[in-house]
């Protein structure tokens, strides 16, 4: 790719032009220029494009597919631009120097994914091939390690997984648990959920917590036809739109237990009927949906994708699926909370990143939209473009990265405030209610 | 005549009771809810049916062919930096496993032989060891995970992705080191 030192003007102001209007302007200027290499060149420039400085947001680049790998470059260009992992490791939170595993010669996985924000941020916008990564990434998940296509969404929790377990050993000492552990993973993506079980035979509520580090949600289809009375049938379909908000309100919905499924009541001593109700009392800087978007059936033994609509909000108040709604909620309840306290703050999240899919269950294609500087582009493997927002509210939405509103207040669009100096402890606000 | 009244009286009076307060209830909860509505109290109503219209434009917008711009079907032309890509990525480099030079696009394939991982490979190494490894990775060979252990929105920390046995000791599984 040939390189030039010709700055280009300030393109990234959006005015009433369209992509295609933009485009053309880019290209008149640079068409006098050679662009194309012939596929026979193997140069790699190691001049820094001057380009990449002015018009175009940090770490945008492309990520070569190196084989059935769109799983995992769609979920690397959300966690990319995700505010407190990006600004972790753009930092320097995992230095090379420092790393204990790199000393003893042994393999980091987490030293690799730095080496990705060292050249995806580096101002080159040649794509990327993540090879080391994945390398080392198939050395850590050996059960996953193979040429195949994937599910982003599995190789998203493997990545995450990984980086806790090694991670989470150096940094205490011991294995902590979901509330102590201080990784990079936990502080950036682990909430906790809590899950209140009502025997119905005496009312009994025992209550269990868990972490999580995604919330997988049903489509709420089936709920909102049945609401209207009538049959599932397939033209019915189309009457009313599945939406993000009804996921999550199917999710934290009380749900009677079959009678195959009694749970163990303590006040009763026996199993019994039961009713199940989660709902949110940690939320994380950075909340990860994912949309199960398959349908088993077990009369057939078949699986099928359901490619089935779905509206999701760009910004999202995670307030009614709090612990404390739900709980003041299931007393009766009903005000509102418009004194506005301090968990609010951390309730309101704006999306930053969506992972897309298209085909089918046995063979699609994964394509990222990332929101940087107001401005959304579609993120296809090596390809790079910008697109409008209604590209991205009109996509088969698979998993939908939102961050915490107060994260992007912090001029974090902006990286040249990041110190170099490693180290340096990066403030995560945690969100704690009920 | 009074007999016959005070009968449908008493067998009235319990649906009477109930319908009454199911009434108040009904009411209860609309009046709540049309007071947030009428005075604006909360702000999410306003900003969720704008997400919901943006939505609704969006997807017509998107609808309409003649919209299309850069990307036709799939195919682009240029990305944003003026570059073009080859579909099969050709970038070359040497595989930090044998050292062979690689085309980026080909890497993965190449890989799964080179380490020993992958179906093929394992096929032929542990035919004769447990087949339930084997059967855990057909069932998964596809884009979008089939597996109920997902429907479990309590994700334990100590779960692998699929469940299968871990293999996180061999870190170093055909001796190389890394450099």
């Amino acid at each position: 790719m040939a390189k030039h030192s010709m700055v280009l003007p300030q393109g990234s102001a959006i005015g009433n032009e369209s992509i295609g209007q933009r485009l053309i302007k880019r290209r008149r200027l640079v068409s006098g220029v050679g662009l194309y290499l012939n596929s026979k060149s193997k140069f790699s420039f190691p001049i820094k494009d001057l380009r990449g400085k002015t018009c175009f947001p940090e770490g945008l680049r492309g990520l070569n597919n190196l084989g059935s790998t769109c799983f995992m470059n769609s979920v690397l260009q959300a966690l990319l631009h995700a505010p407190p992992f990006r600004d972790y490791f753009l930092s320097g939170g995992h230095s090379l120097e420092d790393c204990k595993r790199r000393t003893m010669n042994r393999l980091c996985l987490i030293c690799d994914i730095n080496a990705v924000f060292s050249a995806m941020y580096s101002g080159d916008r040649n794509p990327y091939s993540p090879a080391q990564f994945l390398y080392s990434w198939w050395q850590h998940s050996a059960n996953l390690a193979s040429y195949e296509q994937q599910d982003a969404h599995e190789f998203f929790i493997s990545m995450l997984n990984t980086i806790h377990e090694k991670e989470g050993i150096t940094r205490n000492g011991s294995k902590g648990n979901g509330g102590d552990c201080q990784c990079i993973a936990h502080r950036v993506f682990y909430g906790l959920l809590r899950s209140d079980v009502t025997c119905m035979a005496c009312g009994f509520i025992s209550t269990t917590y868990d972490p999580f580090l995604d919330i997988s949600l049903n489509l709420d289809i089936n709920n909102s036809l049945r609401e209207k009375g009538k049959k599932v049938t397939k033209s019915n379909e189309d009457d009313s739109m599945s939406t993000l908000l009804g996921c999550l309100d199917l999710f934290t919905r009380p749900e009677k237990l079959g009678s195959d499924q009694k749970l163990y009541c303590q006040k009763c001593q026996e199993r019994q009927n039961s009713l199940k109700q989660m709902s949110i009392t940690k939320l994380p800087p950075v909340l990860t949906l994912h949309v199960k978007r398959f349908e088993h059936s077990f009369v057939k033994k078949l699986s099928r994708k359901i490619d089935r609509y779905l509206q999701f909000p760009f910004s999202l108040d995670m307030t009614p699926y709090l612990s404390s709604s739900i709980l003041r909620a299931r007393y009766g309840n009903r005000i509102f909370n418009f004194g506005g306290n301090e968990s609010d703050a951390f309730s309101k999240f704006e999306i930053f990143a969506v992972v897309t899919h298209s085909g089918t269950l046995e063979s699609g294609h994964y394509v990222s939209f990332v929101r940087l500087r107001k401005q959304w582009y579609r993120c296809d493997d090596a390809w790079i473009t910008e697109v409008d927002e209604a590209t991205v509210r009109a996509s088969q939405c698979y998993m939908i990265f939102y961050a915490q509103k107060t994260l992007f207040n912090n001029a974090s669009e902006d990286l040249s405030h990041l110190p170099n100096s490693p180290g340096r402890e990066v403030f995560i606000p945690i969100a704690g209610c009920c | 005549m009074s007999v016959p009244n005070e009968e449908n009286l008493s067998s009235q009076l319990p649906s009477h009771f109930f319908w009454d307060l199911l009434d108040s209830i009904i009411v209860d909860v609309a009046s709540e809810c049309h007071r947030v509505a009428k005075l604006g109290l909360d702000a999410n109503l306003e900003e969720d049916d704008e997400e919901l219209k943006l939505s609704a434009q969006a997807r017509v917008r998107v609808a309409d062919p003649s919209n299309n711009s850069n990307e036709t079907n799939g195919k682009y032309v240029v990305d944003l930096f003026g570059q073009t890509h080859p579909t099969v990525a050709n970038e070359i480099f040497e595989c930090m496993n044998c050292g062979r030079s690689i085309a980026a696009g080909r890497f993965a394939p190449h890989l799964e032989k080179c380490m020993g991982k992958g179906r093929k490979a394992r096929l032929k190494v542990t035919r004769s060891s447990s087949g339930a490894q084997n059967q855990n990775r057909y069932s998964r060979g596809s884009s979008v995970s089939t597996h109920t252990n997902h429907s479990s929105n309590n994700s334990s920390m100590n779960r692998l992705a699929n469940g299968n046995p871990s293999f996180a000791g061999e870190e170093h599984s055909n001796g190389t080191t890394h450099p």
